[in-house]
């Protein structure tokens, strides 16, 4: 009698795949929301681009205050966008007074620094200045506003 | 010789079942994600004792257009240094009327003008991006933004 053969499909590289997959997935999701805060809904504008050269970014968040945790798409407090903002980078809270100094040092590891600013549409410009004079400090000149499309 | 009976190995049916589910959810999630794009400036850099002060060592433009933006009430007014006086649109994106304004002004002076944009601290974020905007649409080379309060003449 002949041995019989095995008729089940062979599962085991798709699996693989999709295993492979998922991880991927997984490991994207986790480094997107190490770096940028989702509660932060950026401002829209017409002519922005997308940045062909990767190398040397560094996105800061600036979140209204106490909102960071929040959905994004949730009102917000108009109390609350007077306060000091967050600040948040790679994941990191930082004191808007220590930025300078942060940032010095970033552009003296990467000098090739490109500052990705990820603030939220509502945060008064008095929270904005302070980091572009920040950046201006450290001699960074590449400032890069985040937006979205209309 | 010991015969091979079909279906031996483990049922993995299930497995697959479980792991396109999860793999489905994943790719929904990564889709929601709202693309970003950049909106690029190179700032003029500053020693740590002249933030706010006049940059010496920059050739003097031919002609500087000043960009007030003052918040009163719930409306940001666009006050130019050529008198020009405008209520910016309330529905928190890009003016089309600012953009139109930048863009006849940009005709109007030389290749080297530089457009200083100068908001008021309570000016939401939206509206600066909506300026800076709308100055990249009209292709101004120089412009630069001055720090919350410090009055630009």
């Amino acid at each position: 009698m002949e041995p019989m053969h095995d008729e089940h499909v062979n599962v085991t590289p798709l699996i693989d795949v999709i295993m492979c997959l998922i991880i991927f997935f997984l490991v994207a999701g986790h480094l997107a929301k190490e770096t940028n805060i989702k509660s932060i809904i950026i401002p829209r504008a017409n002519y922005s681009l997308e940045m062909a050269d990767q190398d040397g970014r560094l996105p800061i968040n600036i979140v209204p205050a106490g909102t960071s945790d929040a959905v994004p798409g949730a009102p917000k407090d108009p109390a609350t966008l007077y306060m000091e903002p967050e600040v948040w980078i790679r994941g990191q809270r930082q004191p808007m007074a220590d930025l300078a100094v942060y940032l010095r040092k970033e552009k003296k590891e990467t000098p090739n620094i490109k500052i990705i600013l990820r603030a939220d549409q509502d945060v008064p410009y008095q929270w904005i200045a302070p980091v572009l004079v920040a950046c201006a400090q450290a001699d960074i000149k590449s400032v890069n506003f985040s937006t979205r499309d209309q | 010789m010991m015969e091979r009976k079909a279906g031996s190995g483990p049922n993995m049916t299930p497995m697959v079942d479980v792991v396109m589910c999860i793999l489905i959810f994943f790719m929904l999630g990564s889709e929601f994600l709202v693309p970003e794009k950049l909106l690029a400036s190179d700032l003029q850099t500053l020693s740590a004792g002249s933030v706010g002060g006049e940059i010496l060592n920059q050739p003097v433009p031919a002609v500087r257009l000043v960009l007030k933006l003052e918040r009163r009430g719930d409306v940001t007014w666009l006050a130019g240094s050529d008198g020009t006086l405008l209520a910016m649109d309330k529905a928190g994106k890009p003016d089309p009327a600012v953009a139109a304004f930048l863009s006849g002004k940009k005709s109007a002076l030389s290749a080297t003008a530089e457009v200083i944009i100068s908001p008021g601290s309570r000016v939401p974020y939206q509206d600066v991006i909506s300026v800076y905007d709308g100055c990249v649409s009209a292709r101004f080379k120089q412009v630069a933004f001055s720090p919350a309060g410090k009055v630009v003449e």
